[in-house]
C-alpha cells in the first residue's frame, strides 16, 4: 500500500500539506475543474460529463500508471479507454477525433470523484500495457535520438541563402520604418490593420518570421483607448532596434546577439535546447493561457520552479484545429526536468523528462510590495529590453477601482493599474471579498495581467 | 523626454524634432550627435526613453479604498453542489441550474464568493428568478450589488419599495403590485386609482391583470370607474373581470339572466318513475345591456343554437355552488342535468371553464369521469390524492401541459406508480415531450424508479425513436442518482 501526499497549492507564499491519507492509493492530484480544463470544446467536457457515472462503464479499473475502463457506447463493442497517469495522456477506440474524447473525460472524472467504484490491480489488459510500452518506448527513442549526419555544405548555403533574404529585408524594414516616423504615426489609427500589411508580407517572404510577428502585434493595440500611441511607437522603435542589432551583431555580447537571432526569426534547434543542462525540480503549474493568431493558436503555460524559484514558459503552437498535446492545467504539480532555450533572460523552456509526481510541500519567498516587483522589472528589461512578458508574484495585495480604472494595492499603500477585462476584476473581488489576497501575473507592456488569485486556503484562475 | 518624443511621433520627424534639454540624460545628447538621419536618431531616442520609463516605473498612491464584504453568517456551498452548479452555468443546463438553485436555496445556504458575478449577471437575464438568485448570493451579492451599477438594480425592489412605483421598471413595477396585491388587496387597487389613468394603455392593461389574483367584491367600484377607460383593451378585460366577480352588479346580472333561461322540469320515466330533465328556453332573450359586457349574441359554434350559446356564456362566470343553491340542487344533480342535456356537448366548455374558475369538486369529477376533459385545471379542484386516476386521460391529448402541471417549483417527487405509467407512454411516444422536460421530470422521479430506468435503457432493440428513448433513459438515470447525492 502506498502512502498517498496530497499536496494542494492555495497559497503562493507557503504550499501547506492539507491532506494526507492511507486510504487512496494513488496520488491523484488532478481535480473536477481541471480535468473539465483538458477538453478541447465545451460539447466534449458536456459530454465528458454525462459519462461521469459509474453506470455507463461496464468496467472500471486503475494502479498507479493507468487508469482504464470499458464504456458501452452505440458501437457493438465497448469502446476501451484509457489515461496514462505519469504523464497525463489518454487513448480510446472510439471513432471520435477530438482530443481528449468524451469517454477519457468521462473517465477521468469517474475517476476523479468516486475512486471508490473502481477496481485496483496491477494486472492491465493488453490494449492498456501495450500502450503504456509503446509509450515510454517513444520517451526513451526521443531521449536517445542521434543527430542525422548533415551536409555542411549545404548547410552552410542554406545559412548564406536566409541571412542574405534576412539582410534584405531588415534593410526595406528600416526604410519602412524611417518613412513611417518621417509622416508621423497620427493617421495610424485609420488604417490600423492595413498599413503594415505589405511589410508584414516583406518580413515573412525574408525568412525574418520573428519580425513579422511581431508586426502583426500592432493589431493588438487598442487604438481607441487613449495610450496607443506609446504602445505603437514601442513597437516600432522595437524594431528599429533590433535591425540595428542585427547590423552590428558582431560587435554585441554572444548573449544579446542569440536574443536578436531569436527576435528575427532564427529558431533554436529543440534538440539543441534538449541537450543544455536541465532544472530539475518539482513544478508547478501557475497559469495556461491561449490566444488565437491567424490560424495559429499560441499556448503559454506558466510553470515555476519549488527548489530553483525559477519561472519558465513552455509555449506551444498549434496550427488549424490540431489537438493540443500538452494536458497541464492550472494548478497541477509536475516533476519534472526542464531546459531553457538560451537567452540572456532565459524564461522559454521545454520540459525534458516528466515523471510520476510526488508531493511535495514547500516553501517559496514572494513580495509582499510593487516596488520590490518593478525593481525585478528593472532588472530584466536592463539584461533583455525587448522581453515581452515578465512573470511575477505577489501577496498581501488588494483590488479597487477608481475612475473606472482597476487597481491592486500592496501592503505599503502604494497600487499599479492591472490589465484584466473588467469582468475578471469583478471576479477577483468578489472572491476577495475586498480583502488582501496573493496573485500570480504577468507583466506586459508595463501592464499588470493577473492571472491566479488565491487567499484563504483557495485559488481561482482568472483567465481559465 | 516622452511627451516632446509623442508630439514628434504624432506630427513626424519632417515637422517636428524632440528637443533636447540640458537636464536631459546623457544618452539623448550622445544620439542626438550621431552622424545618421533624424529618423535614425528619432527612433533609438523614442526607443530608450520608453525602456526607461518602464524599467524606472513606480507604483502610485490612490485615494480609493472599497469596503470589505460582511462576513457570511450563512454556510457557504461546497464539494459536488458547487461544482455541479458551475457546471451547469457554463453548459446553459437551465433545468440543472434551476433545481441547484432550489438546492441552495432549501438549505439556506449561499455558493462560493467566486460563482457571484456571474450569477448576477444571471440574475439581470432571468428577472422571475431574480430575489431567489440574489438570496443565494448571500452578503457578497449585496456588497457587489452596492458597488456595481449594473447589478445595483437588482437590489432596487428589495431596498427602496416606496420608490420602485415612481422610478422602477415596468419590470418592477409590476412585481411591486403583485407582491402589494398579495399582502394588502386593499392598497393595491388605492395605488392604482391614483395612478393609473397617467399610465399608457399597455401599462394599465398589464397592471389591471395582476389583480385578477384575488379578485373580490371590493373592487367592483374601482373597476366600474374603468368600463369607460379610452382602451377597448382595458374595457374588454374590464368587464372580464367584473363578470367573475361573484355578486358584482355584472355578475348578478348574468346569474339573473341564466336563471330566468333555464329551468328544470320534471317528466314522467318509464310511465311510473318522474325524472328531472334541464331546460333552456329559446323564449328568454337576455336585455341588450348583458351583450355589452362580452356575451356574444350570435352562436360562434356550428350547430350550437344561439340561445344555449349565451346561456352557457352566462353560465362560465356562475359559480356552480351558488348555481346548484338558486336551483334548489345539489352539485352532483345539478351537473347530471347540465351534462344529460341534448346539448351537453355544447355546453362542456363553459361547464368546465366553470369548473375551473370556482374549483368546484362536484362537477369537477363529473367532467373528469367522461373521460373527455380537455382543461388540466379540473384537476385542481380535486385532492393529490384524488386527481392520480385522471392524470393519463391527459397524456394523449397534450402531454406537455400535462407535463407542465406535474412538474412543479417544489420538485415534489411523484407517485412511483404515475412515474411508471408516464415513462410507459414515453417509451411508446418518445417524442410528446422535449429533451428539457426529460431533464425536469428526472428531477421529480421517486428513487425507487430506477431499475424502471435501467430496463429501458439497457432494451436491446435499435429502432431511432427506441435509441433516442435509450438516451433520454440512461441521462434520467445520471440526474436521479445526481439528485440522490445532493439531497
Amino acid at each position: 500500500m502506498y502512502v498517498c501526499t496530497f499536496v494542494f497549492f492555495y497559497s503562493l507564499h507557503y504550499l501547506f500539506l492539507i491532506f494526507e491519507s492511507e486510504n487512496i492509493i494513488f496520488l491523484m492530484q488532478y481535480n473536477r475543474e481541471q480535468i473539465l480544463q483538458l477538453a478541447p470544446d465545451d460539447a466534449s467536457a458536456k459530454a465528458g460529463r454525462q459519462l461521469a457515472t459509474p453506470g455507463k462503464w461496464m468496467v472500471r479499473a486503475a494502479n498507479e500508471l493507468a487508469i482504464w475502463g470499458e464504456c458501452q457506447g452505440s458501437g457493438r463493442n465497448p469502446y476501451q479507454t484509457a489515461i496514462d497517469l505519469t504523464n497525463i495522456a489518454f487513448k480510446c477506440n472510439c471513432p471520435s477525433r477530438k482530443f481528449p474524447c468524451k469517454h477519457g473525460l468521462g473517465l477521468f472524472l469517474l475517476y476523479a470523484e468516486d475512486q471508490g467504484t473502481f477496481h485496483v490491480t496491477q494486472e492491465m489488459p493488453a490494449y492498456v500495457s501495450e500502450w503504456l510500452s509503446k509509450r515510454q518506448a517513444r520517451e526513451t527513442t526521443q531521449e536517445t535520438k542521434e543527430e542525422k549526419p548533415v551536409d555542411e555544405t549545404a548547410r552552410a548555403k542554406r545559412v548564406e541563402s536566409r541571412e542574405k533574404k534576412v539582410a534584405g529585408g531588415m534593410e526595406e524594414l528600416r526604410a519602412w520604418l524611417s518613412d513611417v516616423i518621417r509622416a508621423g504615426i497620427a493617421q495610424v489609427p485609420q488604417q490600423a490593420y492595413q498599413f503594415h500589411n505589405n511589410i508584414t508580407a516583406r518580413m515573412v517572404d525574408a525568412q525574418a518570421g520573428g519580425l513579422a510577428g511581431q508586426l502583426r502585434q500592432i493589431n493588438q493595440i487598442n487604438f481607441f483607448n487613449e495610450g496607443w500611441q506609446k504602445q505603437l511607437l514601442k513597437r516600432l522603435s522595437a524594431l528599429y532596434i533590433i535591425s540595428e542589432g542585427y547590423t552590428n551583431r558582431d560587435s554585441l555580447p554572444a548573449a544579446t546577439a542569440r536574443d536578436i537571432a531569436t527576435l528575427i526569426g532564427w529558431t533554436i534547434p529543440k534538440e539543441e535546447v534538449l541537450q543544455t543542462e536541465p532544472v530539475t525540480d518539482h513544478w508547478i503549474v501557475l497559469s495556461v493561457t491561449m490566444s488565437d493568431e491567424g490560424n495559429v493558436t499560441t499556448e503559454r503555460i506558466w510553470l515555476y520552479g519549488l527548489g530553483s524559484s525559477r519561472f519558465a514558459l513552455l509555449l506551444n503552437f498549434y496550427a488549424g484545429n490540431q489537438p493540443y498535446q500538452t494536458m497541464l492545467v492550472p494548478g497541477i504539480q509536475i516533476d519534472a526536468d526542464i531546459v531553457y532555450y538560451p537567452a540572456s533572460v532565459p524564461m522559454r523552456a521545454m520540459i525534458r523528462q516528466q515523471r510520476p509526481v510526488t508531493g511535495h510541500p514547500g516553501q517559496i519567498d514572494i513580495p509582499d510590495s510593487f516596488s520590490t516587483i518593478y525593481k525585478n522589472i528593472s532588472g530584466t528589461l536592463s539584461q533583455n529590453p525587448f522581453t515581452e512578458q515578465i512573470p511575477f508574484m505577489i501577496e498581501g495585495i488588494r483590488a479597487t477601482f477608481a475612475n473606472d480604472r482597476w487597481f491592486v494595492t500592496d501592503l505599503e499603500g502604494l497600487s499599479v493599474p492591472i490589465a484584466n477585462p473588467e469582468d475578471e476584476c469583478w471576479n477577483m473581488l468578489a472572491f476577495s471579498g475586498g480583502r488582501r489576497f496573493s496573485a500570480f501575473g504577468v507583466c506586459e507592456q508595463g501592464q499588470f495581467d493577473l492571472h491566479f488569485i488565491s487567499a484563504n486556503r483557495q485559488g481561482i484562475f482568472l483567465k481559465s | 523626454m516622452n511627451t516632446e518624443i509623442l508630439k514628434a511621433a504624432l506630427l513626424g520627424t519632417d515637422r517636428h524634432m524632440p528637443d533636447i534639454s540640458k537636464e536631459a540624460p546623457e544618452i539623448y545628447t550622445r544620439i542626438n550627435a550621431l552622424p545618421t538621419s533624424k529618423e535614425d536618431r528619432f527612433l533609438k531616442m523614442a526607443f530608450t526613453s520608453i525602456i526607461y520609463e518602464e524599467a524606472g516605473t513606480k507604483p502610485v498612491t490612490i485615494d480609493a479604498h472599497l469596503p470589505e464584504c460582511p462576513a457570511e453568517s450563512r454556510t457557504v456551498v461546497t464539494g459536488q453542489l458547487a461544482a455541479l452548479l458551475q457546471s451547469a452555468m457554463k453548459d446553459q443546463n437551465d433545468v440543472l441550474f434551476g433545481f441547484l438553485v432550489f438546492r441552495i436555496v432549501q438549505r439556506n445556504e449561499v455558493v462560493q464568493p467566486q460563482l457571484v458575478p456571474a450569477l448576477l449577471n444571471k440574475a439581470l437575464e432571468r428577472k422571475n428568478d431574480k430575489e431567489q438568485l440574489l438570496g443565494i448570493c448571500g452578503m457578497t451579492g449585496q456588497w457587489l450589488c452596492d458597488l456595481n451599477p449594473q447589478w445595483k438594480v437588482l437590489r432596487d425592489g428589495t431596498r427602496d419599495e416606496e420608490n420602485v412605483w415612481e422610478t422602477g421598471s415596468t419590470e418592477s413595477r409590476k412585481t411591486f403590485l403583485t407582491a402589494l396585491r398579495k399582502t394588502d388587496p386593499n392598497a393595491a387597487i388605492a395605488l392604482l386609482e391614483g395612478t393609473l389613468s397617467q399610465e399608457n394603455a399597455n401599462n394599465r392593461l398589464a397592471f389591471l391583470q395582476l389583480l385578477n389574483d384575488g379578485l373580490s367584491l371590493s373592487d367592483e367600484p374601482f373597476l366600474q370607474k374603468l368600463l369607460t377607460d379610452k382602451s377597448q383593451k382595458v374595457r374588454e378585460t374590464v368587464v372580464g373581470m367584473l363578470r367573475q366577480i361573484q355578486g358584482s352588479a355584472v355578475n348578478r346580472s348574468h346569474f339573473e339572466w341564466l336563471l330566468r333561461m333555464i329551468g328544470v322540469q320534471e317528466e314522467r320515466h318509464l310511465l311510473v318513475t318522474k325524472k328531472k330533465k334541464l331546460v333552456i328556453s329559446d323564449a328568454v332573450m337576455p336585455d341588450e345591456s348583458i351583450f355589452k359586457t362580452g356575451v356574444e349574441r350570435v352562436s360562434t359554434e356550428k350547430g350550437v343554437q344561439d340561445h344555449v350559446f349565451i346561456a352557457g356564456q352566462l353560465l362560465s362566470a356562475i359559480d356552480p355552488a351558488a348555481l346548484s343553491e338558486s336551483m334548489e340542487l345539489t352539485d352532483q344533480q345539478s351537473i347530471g342535468l347540465f351534462l344529460e342535456h341534448p346539448a351537453a356537448k355544447a355546453l362542456l366548455p363553459f361547464l368546465t371553464s366553470a369548473a375551473v374558475q370556482f374549483r368546484n369538486k362536484a362537477w369537477a369529477l363529473a367532467l373528469l369521469h367522461r373521460g373527455d376533459a380537455r382543461d388540466i385545471g379540473l384537476l385542481n379542484a380535486l385532492t393529490p390524492v384524488e386527481r392520480l386516476p385522471f392524470y393519463l386521460q391527459f397524456l394523449n391529448g397534450n402531454a406537455s401541459n400535462l407535463f407542465a402541471y406535474l412538474l412543479d417549483d417544489a420538485y415534489s417527487p411523484l407517485p412511483i406508480r404515475l412515474a411508471e405509467q408516464l415513462l410507459d407512454h414515453l417509451s411508446k411516444f418518445p417524442y410528446h415531450i422535449t429533451q428539457p422536460v426529460y431533464q425536469r421530470l428526472a428531477l421529480q422521479l421517486p428513487a425507487g424508479i430506477m431499475p424502471v430506468l435501467k430496463k429501458y435503457a439497457e432494451d436491446p432493440r435499435q429502432d431511432y425513436q427506441l435509441r433516442y428513448f435509450k438516451n433520454q433513459m440512461s441521462e434520467m438515470m445520471r440526474l436521479v442518482e445526481l439528485k440522490k447525492n445532493i439531497a
